[in-house]
């Protein structure tokens, strides 16, 4: 996850896979790598998407919004966008029945995004999102490969909450306040699989600087 | 409306369950998987409230998920302090009728870094609505079912 080449597979491929490790250990790469906590390097379509996600979110109120890639038979990509942009979730399957119904019916995985908000308890506690994986999100279907959360390091950066939103979240209780200032909390992105939340969360900036080198690779 | 409605149950409620009993380690074994008392790392903090009295604190130490019960927010942040990070429980009573009771129960990320008497910031971890009903025979409030896992939060739909 550091872009150092760790392993080298003579498979007659030229696919480049990144291991959700952030050590150089041959036992712990292949442990990863035999659980499953590898990806295959993003395309530049997959990183303008991820991109897009966050362009979504920060224009559009924190409404969740994400995309699916799976793969047909040939092994050629499709990417689908998932359905209602919700406050607080998105909806993948309707998304996934589409591209099975096109013949793209290897789920490889989604993707989708959590907002910067946070809601007030009412009495004195306040909740934030983060990119963590939910219990809905690592119990939903398997995919193939780990699916991905981008959200916001809110508890790490909590001093940089505006005053004026946790304002807004004493007087409307229970209800998700998006902050007004999203670009002061560092983006991440987290990886899950079904029933294994949380394999790895990494800053996003450095994991898309890693994607760069990996694909520049030789 | 809302509030008020809230308030009412949460000041009758005490005077309604006398005598009655819920074991919350027992109820929250039946109510999280494994996976979910992995994440929590086996440990679950609940901070008793005031207005419910009918809590059963015993402990089960053969359990999955162990809760640690506190008294007050200081002796959590006490805690808290030692710990660093913590899994908080919260529970608020939806709706009592007869014999069933509805609960929302949800946890959440506490750090010791963004708690205190200024702010207390938790970190969004799971919310799921849960049915109890009555056994008349054992004065117990017994686990029924999840009702929903709710993605108010942070969630995909399938």
């Amino acid at each position: 996850m550091d872009g150092v080449k760790v392993r080298h597979d003579e498979d007659g491929k030229d696919d480049k896979m990144m291991v959700l490790t952030s050590s150089t250990n041959s036992k712990v790469v292949n442990k990863q790598i035999g659980k499953g906590n590898d990806i295959s390097n993003p395309t530049a379509m997959e990183m303008s998407g991820y991109d897009q996600i966050y362009t979504n979110m920060e224009s559009n109120g924190m409404k969740e919004n994400g995309f699916i890639v799976a793969n047909n038979n040939a092994g050629e990509q499709k990417i689908e966008k998932s359905g209602d942009d919700l406050i607080g979730s998105v909806r993948q399957g309707p998304a996934a029945l589409k591209l099975g119904r096109a013949g793209y019916d290897k789920i490889q995985y989604h993707v989708h995004g959590h907002g910067a908000v946070i809601t007030a308890d009412g009495s004195g506690g306040y909740t934030s999102g983060s990119a963590s994986a939910s219990a809905a999100d690592y119990n939903a279907v398997a995919t193939i490969q780990p699916s991905r959360v981008l959200g916001y390091d809110v508890q790490g950066n909590s001093s940089k909450i505006d005053f004026r939103d946790i304002a807004k979240a004493d007087a409307n209780p229970g209800q998700r306040i998006a902050l007004s200032n999203p670009s002061s909390f560092a983006k991440q992105i987290s990886f899950y699989r079904n029933g294994k939340p949380d394999i790895m969360t990494v800053d996003y900036n450095k994991f898309k600087a890693t994607v760069n080198a990996v694909t520049n690779s030789n | 409306m809302k509030k008020i409605v809230l308030a009412i149950i949460c000041f009758t409620f005490p005077s309604l369950i006398y005598a009655q009993n819920l074991s919350l380690q027992n109820v929250v074994n039946k109510t999280y998987s494994e996976t979910n008392a992995k994440v929590f790392n086996n440990n679950l903090c609940y901070i008793i409230p005031w207005e419910i009295a009918f809590i059963d604190t015993v402990q089960k130490s053969s359990d999955p998920i162990m809760i640690e019960f506190f008294k007050s927010s200081s002796s959590f942040k006490k805690y808290l302090d030692i710990k660093v990070n913590a899994f908080v429980l919260k529970i608020k009573v939806q709706s009592v009728k007869f014999n069933r009771m509805e609960l929302t129960m949800s946890v959440s990320k506490a750090n010791a870094q963004n708690y205190s008497d200024n702010i207390k910031l938790y970190t969004f971890v799971d919310e799921r609505k849960v049915l109890l009903k009555y056994n008349t025979k054992s004065e117990k409030w017994v686990f029924d079912k999840v009702i929903e896992v709710l993605s108010d939060f942070n969630s995909t739909k399938n």
